[in-house]
């Protein structure tokens, strides 16, 4: 069902003025409108990510970064956690997140509203490369509204010297652009 | 401008009055209180037509990146999507402009919203504001699409060179 705005009715009091169905059915379309209406994309930049555990987000400006900056959880630890809130329309998105990877990165685990759907991302790599875009497909977003995104250092890799994370940002976007 | 009252139960007092200020001004409120200002980095675009959006280092450039359909080619196009309150909008389109730069036709929601804009320069200009003035742009969620559509007679190719696209509620 699709819903479209319509400016809300004045209710009218009155002998045979009451409220009438139609008002409201104005005001059922108008709600129906704005749930359907939520945005179908999100942006994170991890400098504005609120720091759960661990170290405060230092930024690290560099010409080499797309957007000139990464930041990171400065020492990063085991455990380290940040989140950010987002808003999205229910439904399907691919999740990605660009930062450096290098051999002191750690392993990220990604939640929802408290529910991982990705485990173990995994941004060692034995030579500093910047500008990695992870990603995630198929993030299901159950219902439409505010959410938390949350992502958590889980462990690191083998060849991995410590667990620091050096982040620019996340976006999550649909299959497709619809009104 | 509409206000927000916190809702209550109406059981045993549904009066015109209650249901303005709980269910019509509440609406209204939602509806009014969409966001003003928009903001979508272009490399976070969907290919519809053409080849992947790819990153060009420019140190020059605000946020040191453009992003481009490469190779262009006339007929690319790309979408994205926002959200807002209802208005009249400025969109402004930070990009490079050079000698290679075609022409965009925007539409919103499939209307026209503006025609031939314009990335060619005879030089190449780093952090070029190209706008769209006017927009009239209905509450809720909307698709932006940019379509190459030709090349100014002095340049020689369709490269659309975007950092972010600004939208703005002017009135």
């Amino acid at each position: 069902m699709s819903f479209s705005w319509v400016t809300p009715p004045t209710f009218a009091d009155g002998a045979g003025n009451g409220p009438t169905a139609a008002n409201f059915d104005a005001i059922s379309n108008d709600l129906g409108f704005i749930n359907q209406e939520f945005p179908i994309r999100a942006e994170a930049w991890h400098r504005n990510d609120t720091v759960v555990v661990g170290n405060a987000l230092t930024v690290t400006y560099s010409s080499v970064a797309r957007f000139g900056h990464f930041a990171e959880q400065d020492p990063g630890a085991d455990g380290d956690s940040f989140e950010q809130s987002i808003i999205l329309a229910a439904g399907t998105y691919t999740m990605y997140t660009i930062g450096r990877s290098d051999n002191q990165s750690g392993k990220l685990d990604w939640s929802l509203n408290g529910t991982i759907f990705e485990a173990g991302q995994n941004w060692y790599s034995a030579a500093p490369t910047a500008n990695v875009i992870k990603t995630v497909a198929s993030v299901v977003v159950v219902a439409s509204g505010r959410h938390t995104l949350n992502g958590t250092v889980n462990g690191k890799d083998g060849s991995s010297g410590t667990y620091h994370m050096h982040l620019t940002r996340t976006w999550l976007v649909p299959a497709e652009d619809v009104v | 401008m509409s206000t927000w009252t916190p809702p209550k139960r109406l059981f045993g007092s549904i009066s015109a009055a209650n249901l303005n200020t709980y269910w019509r001004d509440n609406t209204a409120y939602i509806g009014e209180n969409l966001p003003h200002h928009v903001t979508m980095f272009h490399d976070t675009s969907l290919v519809t037509n053409g080849n992947a959006i790819a990153a060009n280092a420019l140190p020059g450039q605000w946020y040191y990146r453009t992003f481009s359909q490469t190779a262009s080619a006339d007929g690319d196009i790309f979408t994205q999507s926002f959200w807002c309150a209802a208005g009249t909008y400025t969109f402004t389109v930070l990009c490079r402009t050079t000698a290679n730069g075609g022409l965009v036709d925007w539409t919103l929601d499939g209307g026209s919203i503006d025609t031939g804009m314009d990335f060619y320069t005879g030089g190449t200009v780093v952090n070029t504001q190209l706008t769209i003035v006017g927009a009239s742009v209905a509450v809720g969620r909307h698709v932006l699409t940019g379509t190459v559509n030709g090349q100014n007679v002095a340049s020689g190719g369709y490269d659309i060179e975007i950092t972010k696209i600004h939208a703005v509620k002017t009135a």
